[in-house]
């Protein structure tokens, strides 16, 4: 009776039933639910295995191991033989089967029936996808405008990568742009002026003395955290300090905090400087023969002593002088510029300040990387360096593009009208500043065609759909950066789940149908073939590569161009003092500075649709929707308490979001958590990427903390 | 390339373990028996499971989170149902804020899983015998015997226990994810760490099989959450063994453990301080 009884209670409170997919009404809510597991087919029952593959999530490149009970992927758990985790996986990582069995994966080529952003599809066959996008892309290079062809590219590196470069060259398109001006492309970029060394640094965190981060990344989605909490997880953990005006939840380890003003980071290294200039405190040697070296002597000499910096970014100038006590006593000391947040000067500053307090290429510094090269055989003609017709975004090389300045370029047909679009690994319109604006070019492009195996906001306004496989069913190579020296495979887990195709093999079709000069350049059969080009061309050392490849996961890579301890710098002018950072928006109208932050569960050109992550503790009392974190100071000031729905304006638009009061932030500031999450969002007004402006530093690179802001508490 | 590279289990092997897991069992408590009646054999002493949290190495990442929900088959809450109720999680980095009592942990988020007490409340409270305590120091959850009654949450100082208000939903109903060593939990009953039980029993079989004693540098990250720590902040073992790396960390100044006023004395325990 008391049974009958609790069930009518619940049926009473609405709660039992309807709630739920997996809760069907009218069903004895105290059967235990069997969930409708589908064994793969063509799988024996009983089949149990450990796959060792490489997790793709972000490009730290950790190892991974899966365990596959009947053809189905259970568990992702970190490879123990990989260095670059050592068995330990980030929340991302554990919770990829997420994304492989999510469900608004795309299950094949997909061709627009309705209205652009109806989402209403019809499902079409490789062959005849495939023909839609090359006889679009032909009678463009027929025509002679192949220029027209735009390619967003959210891969930097990698086999898929380069058959980009070299399919995009040669079809004659200077149009391919990648994420890295709102990302990682600053720290390489002013490391390749700085040292002429190309590629991705790494900080060797276990040798350190004393880490100081610039920006929060490090703690939460840079490929650079697994790094740092390898070495936490050490016998002798360095000494951290951050310079950020917030600090996540996972800065429990900080040993000091300055919270300096947004966009305040560079006065503070530049004040390191001045200490270490001033008291003669490392070995200046190594920037010695460096060009512009007296101008950032004197430059650092005249306006940047503790007291001036001091007064710039309110820190005691004591605290200043503490701290380059600190980092030149527990040397070798690091300093680390957060790869998604920073400007120019703090980039430059920070490579000074490695090479005098640690040395580049050497234990407990900075670590160089190569970069993967973008020329393998079969050599292709390309020049790098000189660009046939303009480019879209304006710039000289091909590997500097600045995806800020295409929006605008679509919407003005300037120089030249875009045609073609082709997003990889790139959804601009949840995830770029102004998204608002890249919403607006997407739609004005006649044809745009997606790579993303799951829908997303930039999916629903495509024509064509042609679905890649998740990380977990495809096989590839990859060469994890950051002074790592390991290459690492990825194989499928599982069978494929849809009829999706690997993009590399995409391109590599793609360009056969085209002919003449593309067919030319990508003359492999199968992306496999490629990525064993690429790895030739990485190393000479591949004869027993896959043997250790196939038996641990991942193996060591002597390669041909393998970087050395470095003597000094060439070029120490990217450190010299700009202007100050500037902010969009009228300071009284607009009295808060936005701090956009990804967490852990979304890096650059990343996936977000996890629930496991959505409902980690700690976020609100209702985790989904998005949160802005606001000082207990400013919220008693406002007033809103935690968990209250505000919305959040710029000039660049309105979110409403839940807030959180968060004790790690500076008064005036507001912390933008990026991303949103389960499924895609429908209505883009949600969207928190959508208040910041695209504000540019004097090179291009977007200045994450550039926008203002203005809070109201709703209802 | 198309060899799987570790550990391919077959059918064949499968039912051999079984078989030979069966087999163990009957040995085992043939052995117990024999324990019983003449003088007790050393090498069958149980193992006093015990786990240690080092809170000046863990980032607070929520990787443990993540791990012990897919290793468990903790479903996501999804929106709604977030909304109104708290998502379980056995495992769960809590802010100050939100754990009341339990100022031991520091002004900073920190991990806290099931304490497995010696003397737990829930098992005295339980009306129906659902939550014990096993002979190696795991507090479990008979999901099966677990009338709903609640009375186990209320009593947990830690609060470490959730309800299942709903059954299990996966994200579009796709359970392929599911761990088949770890039962679904139906509607209507409490649910709480296991400690990983299922991966212990796993390895315990496999030495008792191999007639080797369990090797402590072995499961120093049995369980999922330890498994998954990229700065190895959390530490397993037989606390029983004086040898044993938990031990020893149970032995260092840095050991704190939760509300020990209580004497529920938790087998879970942390470590604070300079290290």
């Amino acid at each position: 009776m008391a049974d009958l009884g609790r069930r009518r209670f619940l049926a009473g409170t609405g709660l039992a039933a309807g709630l739920v997919a997996g809760c069907r009404p009218g069903r004895d809510p105290y059967t235990p639910e069997k969930p409708p597991v589908p064994r793969a087919p063509g799988v024996r029952p009983g089949t149990e295995s450990q796959v060792l593959s490489t997790c793709g999530l972000c490009d730290a490149g950790c190892g991974i191991r899966v365990r596959v009970v009947d053809g189905r992927a259970v568990k992702v758990e970190g490879n123990p033989a990989s260095p670059v985790n050592r068995g330990g996986l980030c929340a991302r990582g554990l919770a990829g089967l997420e994304l492989l069995y999510h469900p608004d994966r795309v299950r094949g080529p997909m061709l627009r029936r309705g209205e652009r952003g109806a989402n209403q599809w019809e499902s079409i066959t490789w062959d005849a996808a495939l023909g839609v996008l090359r006889e679009r892309v032909s009678k463009l290079q027929a025509a002679g405008q192949a220029s027209g062809v735009l390619l967003v590219d959210g891969e930097s590196r990698g086999t898929t990568h380069a058959l980009w470069t070299r399919f995009m060259a040669a079809l004659g398109s200077p149009n391919h742009v990648g994420h890295g001006a709102t990302g990682r492309a600053a720290v390489a970029e002013t490391l390749r002026t700085m040292t002429g060394r190309a590629g991705v640094p790494g900080y060797d965190f276990e040798g350190a003395g004393c880490v100081l981060l610039i920006g929060t990344g490090a703690l939460e989605s840079s490929p650079q955290a697994i790094h740092l909490a390898r070495a936490l997880g050490g016998t002798a953990r360095p000494r951290l300090v951050c310079v950020a005006p917030r600090l996540p939840r996972a800065a429990a380890l900080m040993d000091d905090w300055f919270a300096v003003e947004p966009g305040r980071a560079s006065a503070v290294l530049l004040g390191l400087l001045h200490v270490l200039f001033r008291d003669h405190l490392s070995d200046e040697s190594v920037i010695e023969k460096a060009r512009g070296v007296g101008e950032l002597r004197a430059a650092v000499m005249a306006s940047y002593s503790p007291a001036q910096v001091a007064a710039l970014v309110g820190v005691t100038a004591a605290r200043l002088e503490t701290l380059a006590g600190e980092l030149v006593a527990s040397r070798p000391s690091i300093v680390v510029v957060d790869e998604e947040s920073k400007d120019a000067t703090a980039t430059g500053a920070a490579v000074v300040l490695n090479a005098l307090l640690s040395g580049l290429g050497v234990p407990g510094g900075m670590l160089l990387d190569p970069d993967e090269p973008a020329v393998f055989s079969p050599a292709d003609e390309r020049q790098p360096a000189a660009l046939e017709a303009r480019a879209l975004d304006g710039r000289a090389r091909a590997e500097d593009s600045r995806i800020l300045a295409i929006p605008d370029a679509i919407l003005a047909d300037k120089p030249y009208p875009v045609e073609v679009m082709l997003l990889h690994y790139s959804n601009p319109a949840f995830s770029k500043p102004s998204g608002k604006q890249w919403a607006r070019a997407i739609a004005k492009v006649p044809f745009v065609a997606s790579f993303s195996p799951i829908l997303d906001e930039s999916v629903a306004w495509a024509d064509l759909v042609l679905p890649d496989q998740t990380y977990l069913e495809r096989w590839d190579l990859v060469a994890p950066a950051r002074g790592t020296g390991v290459v690492s495979l990825r194989q499928p887990v599982v069978a494929p789940l849809t009829n999706g195709m690997q993009t590399g093999e995409v391109i590599l079709r793609l360009a056969a149908a085209l002919g003449g000069k593309v067919a030319a350049a990508l003359p492999w059969k199968t992306y496999r073939e490629a990525a064993v080009a690429h790895l030739e061309a990485l190393s000479d050392q591949t004869e027993d590569v896959f043997d250790h490849l196939d038996e641990k996961g991942v193996c060591k890579l002597a390669r041909k161009d393998a970087v050395d301890a470095m003597d000094g710098l060439t070029d120490v002018r990217p450190a010299i003092p700009a202007t100050a950072a500037a902010t969009v928006g009228d300071p009284v109208q607009f009295p808060f500075v936005l701090c956009p932050f990804r967490d852990r569960g979304y890096a650059e050109g990343g996936f977000r649709q996890f629930p496991w992550l959505a409902e980690l503790p700690g976020a609100t009392g209702d985790p989904w929707p998005g949160y802005v974190e606001i000082a207990p100071q400013d919220a008693r000031k406002i007033p809103v308490e935690d968990g209250a729905w505000v919305a959040v304006s710029s000039s660049a638009g309105r979110v409403e979001l839940r807030a959180r009061i968060h004790p790690h932030i500076r008064p005036g500031v507001l912390g933008l958590r990026l991303g949103g999450w389960g499924r895609w969002v429908g209505d883009l007004d949600g969207v928190p990427a959508r208040l910041l402006g695209a504000l540019a530093d004097s090179s291009g690179h977007w200045l994450a903390w550039g926008t203002r802001a203005k809070i109201e508490r709703l209802g | 390339m198309s060899k799987r590279s570790t550990g391919q289990t077959t059918r064949r092997e499968a039912l051999f373990l079984g078989a030979s897991a069966a087999f163990a069992v009957a040995k085992g408590s043939a052995r117990a028996a024999e324990a019983k009646s003449e003088s007790p054999d050393p090498k069958v002493k149980t193992p006093q499971w015990s786990l240690a949290i080092d809170l000046d190495r863990c980032l607070r990442c929520q990787a443990c989170v993540v791990a012990c929900a897919a290793e468990n088959n903790i479903a996501p809450a999804g929106p709604q149902l977030s909304q109104t109720m708290r998502p379980i999680h056995w495992m769960e980095v809590l802010d100050p804020q939100a754990r009341g009592r339990l100022w031991e942990l520091g002004p900073w988020p920190a991990p806290v899983p099931c304490m497995h007490c010696e003397r737990p409340e829930c098992v005295k409270v339980c009306p129906v015998g659902a939550c014990h305590r096993a002979d190696d120091g795991i507090v479990v959850q008979v999901w099966d015997r677990c009338i709903g009654c609640r009375a186990c949450m209320v009593a947990c100082p830690y609060g470490r226990r959730s309800y299942n208000w709903t059954a299990p939903a996966w994200p579009g109903g796709d359970a392929s994810a599911v761990n088949p060593d770890v039962a679904i939990r139906p509607v209507g009953v409490v649910e709480k760490c296991t400690l990983c039980q299922h991966r212990i029993r796993a390895v315990t079989e496999r030495a008792r099989l191999d007639e080797e004693p369990v090797q402590d540098e072995k499961i120093l990250r049995l369980p999922a959450c330890a498994a998954a720590c990229p700065s190895r902040a959390i530490t397993f073992g037989d606390g029983s063994d004086p040898e044993s790396a938990v031990s020893k960390l149970a032995r260092s100044a840095r050991a704190v453990y939760l509300l020990a006023h209580l004497e529920t004395h938790p087998r879970v325990f942390y470590l604070r301080g300079k290290r």
